[in-house]
């Protein structure tokens, strides 16, 4: 399967992070190559739109950041899921859950519309 | 991931370096990404290349993310820093809670300064900043004041006007003014007639006044082009808001109504807007256009139109410039224009020019003497808020310097030295905010005292700017005496402080405070002694024997010429009006005169005496007057007699002359009574006239010493009646003349339907103008000298309570060892009398350099008049005895177990 451009990414990538980070703290990294494995390596995020979107997210107050020590002990910025996050990482994937059904409704429709009989 | 230390998490991540955490960030990213290249098997080098290329454009996303952190640090930071000041401002009010005295004091202090300002202001800001409401674009509109020199001699008409001639020539010729118009008057005229006889306020004003001014009308319109064409022709007017609500009730069917101005009937075409008075400095209640002048007897000329007359010079000229013009060149024109109309008037040999002032009069070359003065008391007024703020400073200090231990605990506990300088800002900030308060309600209470001087009745007004006045200058005042404590504070060395537990002040701290109530008692003086010169002045005018008894005098005069009567019909009104008066309860008596007391009016005629040798004639004033005249005006007759009734036409020709005149023909010894004058005047007897008494001197003027000699003929001999100037009638009445006035004036007013308005006056108003300046130095002198005194005493009582709380140990171990009471207070007594002491001696001599200054405002006393330096030092001690009594009590009340075991 080809690589997904990013910027189909955009509008999803603030609801994956949250998702990412809902499974415990994480940095920048780790969360980038969580989503490359569990999506095959099908969803790539480039870094120019994970750290913006992180620090947004931040900044919003969904997610807050606390600095800590890496794996390699290495100074590093841990995200964290806020009380907030939660709540709207819940409201946007039940909205993902019922666009990615409708899309899917309308891509594997078993048959013929009407308007197309006429031919 | 690591739990990492405790002290490694609380550094703040989002500190004050953005950028290197955000490098930190984007570095530990590509080192994973490089171990993880690694441990796919590529080469160390190749990795960390191919990792730093999938991060990408570093730069730019470092920008964008910065961008974002920026700006949630910008928020916590002014989150956190309002959360401080939050936590500042509890906390100086706590401190100023536990120190009400203080507190109240500093408030009070500054009160007097901002109200007294802000008072100022607001007269200030009537007179130079407000425009007339209802002026659009005031900035664009110019007065035209018209100068003339005759050869190197500079002239200028009254008020800088000119002629209607004027106004036509600069319309034509001034490129740069899109409108010129002309204003005439305000004057009083007379409103109907009878039993509703008023009097009001007219002007004159060309067709396009209100056009140029951009005034709208609330009802009805304004003058068209065409009713300011031929004289006479449009007997229109417009009328103001006030004069509407006044007259007519604020009655919504006032158009087309008529009404009598100065007999004349007008029919009201609209109503301007709200709270427009016009452009004069006098309000206006009536305008007709400069076509109607005539008629209503705002300008007199007879049959010629008055605005063809370059003579008739009365006129403000007004002009709006258009955008752009250049206000230089718009002076040229006009000034050209000017010189080239005179031209064809060669009579006038002055060469004219013109001055462009703004609309509003104060800020013209004619600033009248009242916007002068409030601009000199705003002054005053500045600098009584200068010292009541270092008198607030001075307290500050005293305060600081007790406080400085708790600063040094503050200082060493970790807080910045901004941080300190912010706490005593905030203080004084709070300070001041109570002081604008106060301030601003008094100076409310103080826009009534201000009412009464003589400046314009709009005045002592409190809009929004001069609250945000009040408030700017207390905030300035609390910035500059909080910076005095605050720099202070920064010098405290914590260490030392801490380590000194004796809280005896150093001797020279208290030096500033010293020289401060040095000063402000020096001041008091000067002006107190200022304001009982003057006391003594108005004392010393209300003296003065002018020859008549002015106190309960009233004159009642109405206007029949102007207002189309005829002289029998004014005769018939006074005979009337004499008798009506007589049958009021507590009328002494009327007499009918020609000229009135202190009128400024006045008639004098050549006489010489037949038979006497004296050489040629000599002049003298006349009056003619009616029987009681010299008994009702309170002029003694000191030899002979006076007018009677038996003095008629047909009887012998009598006259009364004054002293001055008797001196003048009395030669050595001779008696004067049963001389034969002869008076070269048409309205006098002819030939011989018989002096039959002689009266007392009256003064002209109540400070004018140098009376003229003068004669009084019985009106009813004089053959025919002075047309100007009278008559007028003169009542005595039993008590003061305000409320006498209106009483006799309801009494006249409706002694028939066809009366103009009839005016009543108490003669003492007359002189009022005369004895205001007096009374207004004392008012002032008065008011900012014991302002002063008020603020000295506070703070020498601030000065000296700091004293004592300096020196609460040492003074409690001199009570220990046996110190009296007396010599406690002793101690303290002398504290503060050596800087009252230094500001007497200051003071005084001061004064006695200054009040040579104001020798020509004062009257009838010195300007080193002994008992009034000696009263003001007695009440100077006296209030400095009292400011010193509170702090000295205190200082004997020290318990010398408590003062030492403080230590």
């Amino acid at each position: 399967m080809p690589q997904l451009r990013s910027e189909l990414l955009r509008g999803s990538l603030e609801v994956l992070i949250l998702k990412t980070l809902s499974w415990g703290p994480a940095h920048g990294y780790a969360v980038a190559s969580w989503i490359e494995h569990r999506t095959g390596d099908v969803l790539s995020i480039e870094e120019g739109s994970l750290y913006p979107a992180l620090h947004r997210l931040e900044k919003r107050g969904w997610i807050e950041a606390e600095w800590g020590l890496s794996e390699n002990n290495r100074r590093a910025k841990y995200y964290r899921l806020t009380a907030e996050g939660e709540s709207h990482l819940r409201t946007e994937a039940s909205a993902w859950g019922q666009f990615v059904e409708a899309v899917g409704k309308v891509l594997h429709a078993p048959e013929r519309p009407e308007w197309a009989n006429a031919r | 991931m690591n739990r990492t230390p405790m002290w490694r998490r609380h550094l703040r991540f989002l500190g004050n370096d953005v950028t290197a955490d955000i490098e930190d960030e984007f570095q530990h990213h590509i080192k994973m990404r490089t171990r993880d290249l690694i441990a796919r098997g590529m080469d160390p080098v190749a990795a960390q290349r191919e990792a730093e290329r999938r991060f990408g454009d570093m730069r730019q996303i470092r920008r964008e993310v910065e961008g974002i952190d920026r700006t949630v640090v910008r928020r916590r930071a002014r989150r956190e820093w309002l959360a401080g000041l939050g936590l500042d401002i509890r906390h100086a009010l706590r401190v100023l809670r536990r120190s009400p005295a203080f507190a109240i004091a500093a408030v009070l202090t500054l009160a007097l300064g901002v109200g007294a300002t802000s008072s100022l202001f607001s007269v200030v800001d009537a007179l130079f900043l407000r425009p007339p409401p209802g002026v659009r674009g005031a900035d664009q509109v110019v007065q035209l004041y018209v100068v003339r020199d005759e050869g190197n001699v500079r002239t200028s008409p009254e008020g800088g006007r000119g002629s209607y001639v004027d106004v036509k020539a600069i319309r034509a010729g001034a490129m740069g003014l899109s409108a010129v118009a002309g204003v005439l008057g305000p004057e009083e005229m007379d409103l109907g007639r009878g039993e509703r006889a008023e009097r009001i306020r007219g002007s004159a004003v060309s067709g396009n006044y209100f056009p140029l001014l951009g005034v709208r009308p609330q009802f009805g319109r304004f003058f068209l082009p065409e009713e300011d064409s031929i004289a006479g022709a449009h007997p229109v007017a417009v009328i103001s808001d006030g004069f509407w609500r006044r007259h007519f009730g604020a009655d919504r069917d006032v158009l087309g109504r008529s009404v009598l101005l100065n007999g004349r009937s007008i029919t009201v075409v609209g109503v301007a807007e709200r709270s427009f008075t016009g452009t004069e400095p006098d309000p206006t209640d009536v305008w007709v256009p400069s076509a109607m002048a005539g008629p209503v007897g705002l300008m007199s000329g007879g049959s010629e139109d008055w605005r063809d007359n370059p003579m008739m010079v009365a006129v403000g000229l007004l002009g709006r410039l258009s955008p752009g013009a250049d206000p230089l060149q718009v002076t040229n024109d006009a000034a050209a224009a000017l010189r080239h109309a005179a031209e064809a008037t060669p009579s006038m040999d002055q060469t004219p020019g013109i001055v462009l002032g703004s609309l509003i009069p104060a800020r013209g070359p004619h600033r009248s003497p009242a916007a002068s003065l409030s601009l000199w008391l705003l002054a005053m007024a500045a600098v009584v808020l200068l010292i009541a703020s270092a008198n607030v400073a001075s307290l500050l200090l005293a305060r600081a310097a007790s406080r400085r231990r708790e600063i040094a605990v503050r200082l060493s506990l970790g807080a910045g030295r901004s941080r300190v300088v912010r706490h005593h800002l905030i203080e004084s900030l709070l300070l001041a905010l109570g002081g604008g308060i106060a301030g601003l309600l008094l100076a409310f209470l103080g826009s009534a005292l201000i009412r009464n001087l003589p400046l314009p009745a709009t005045a002592g007004e409190t809009n929004l700017r001069v609250v945000a006045f009040a408030f700017a200058v207390a905030a300035l005042s609390g910035i500059l005496f909080g910076l005095v404590p605050a720099v202070r504070s920064i010098g405290v060395a914590p260490a030392e402080e801490l380590k000194d537990r004796q809280a005896g002040g150093r001797p020279e701290r208290g030096r500033m405070q010293r020289a401060l109530v040095t000063i402000q008692v020096a001041l008091s003086i000067v002006l107190l002694v200022g304001a009982g010169l003057f006391i003594r002045s108005v004392r010393e005018v209300s003296r003065i024997d002018p020859g008549l008894a002015y106190d309960r005098l009233l004159v009642v005069s109405a206007d029949f010429q102007r207002t189309g009567h005829s002289e029998a019909e004014q005769e018939a009104f006074y005979a009337a009006a004499g008798d009506r008066v007589r049958k009021i309860p507590g009328v002494r008596g009327t007499a009918v005169t020609h000229f009135t007391p202190f009128s400024g009016v006045s008639y004098g005629t050549e006489l010489s005496i037949p038979g006497r040798e004296r050489p040629g004639r000599s002049t003298t004033r006349l009056n003619f007057v009616g029987p009681d005249y010299f008994s009702v005006a309170g002029t003694p007759i000191l030899r002979g007699r006076a007018i009677t009734e038996d003095d008629r036409a047909g009887s012998l020709p009598v006259a009364i002359i004054n002293e001055a005149m008797a001196k003048e023909i009395g030669g050595v010894g001779g008696s004067v009574v049963g001389e034969c004058l002869r008076l070269y005047s048409p309205q006098a007897p002819e030939g011989c006239v018989r002096v039959v008494g002689i009266a007392r001197n009256q003064r002209a003027r109540i400070l004018d010493d140098d009376v003229a000699p003068a004669v009084f003929l019985a009106r009813a001999q004089a053959p025919e009646v002075l047309s100007w100037g009278g008559p007028a009638l003169l009542v005595r009445t039993d008590g003061e003349p305000g409320e006498w006035a209106a009483r006799v004036r309801s009494a006249l007013q409706g002694l028939s339907p066809d009366l103009p308005y009839v005016a009543v006056q108490p003669v003492v108003e007359r002189i009022r103008s005369d004895v205001l300046p007096y009374q207004l130095g004392a008012t002032l002198f008065s008011l900012f000298g014991l302002l002063a005194l008020l603020l000295a005493a506070i703070g020498l009582a601030g000065l000296l309570s700091h004293f004592v709380g300096e020196r609460t140990a040492e003074l409690g171990i001199r009570r220990a060892l046996g110190a009296l009471d007396r010599h406690v207070i002793r101690t303290v007594v002398r504290q503060g009398l050596v800087p009252v002491g230094i500001g007497l001696v200051v003071g005084m001599a001061g004064a006695w350099i200054g009040t040579p200054l104001l020798k020509a405002h004062l009257f009838g006393v010195s300007e080193h008049e002994p008992l009034v330096f000696v009263a003001v030092a007695c009440a100077l001690v006296a209030v400095a005895l009292l400011a010193i009594y509170l702090p000295a009590r205190r200082a004997a009340s020290v318990d010398p177990a408590v003062a030492l075991r403080a230590e």
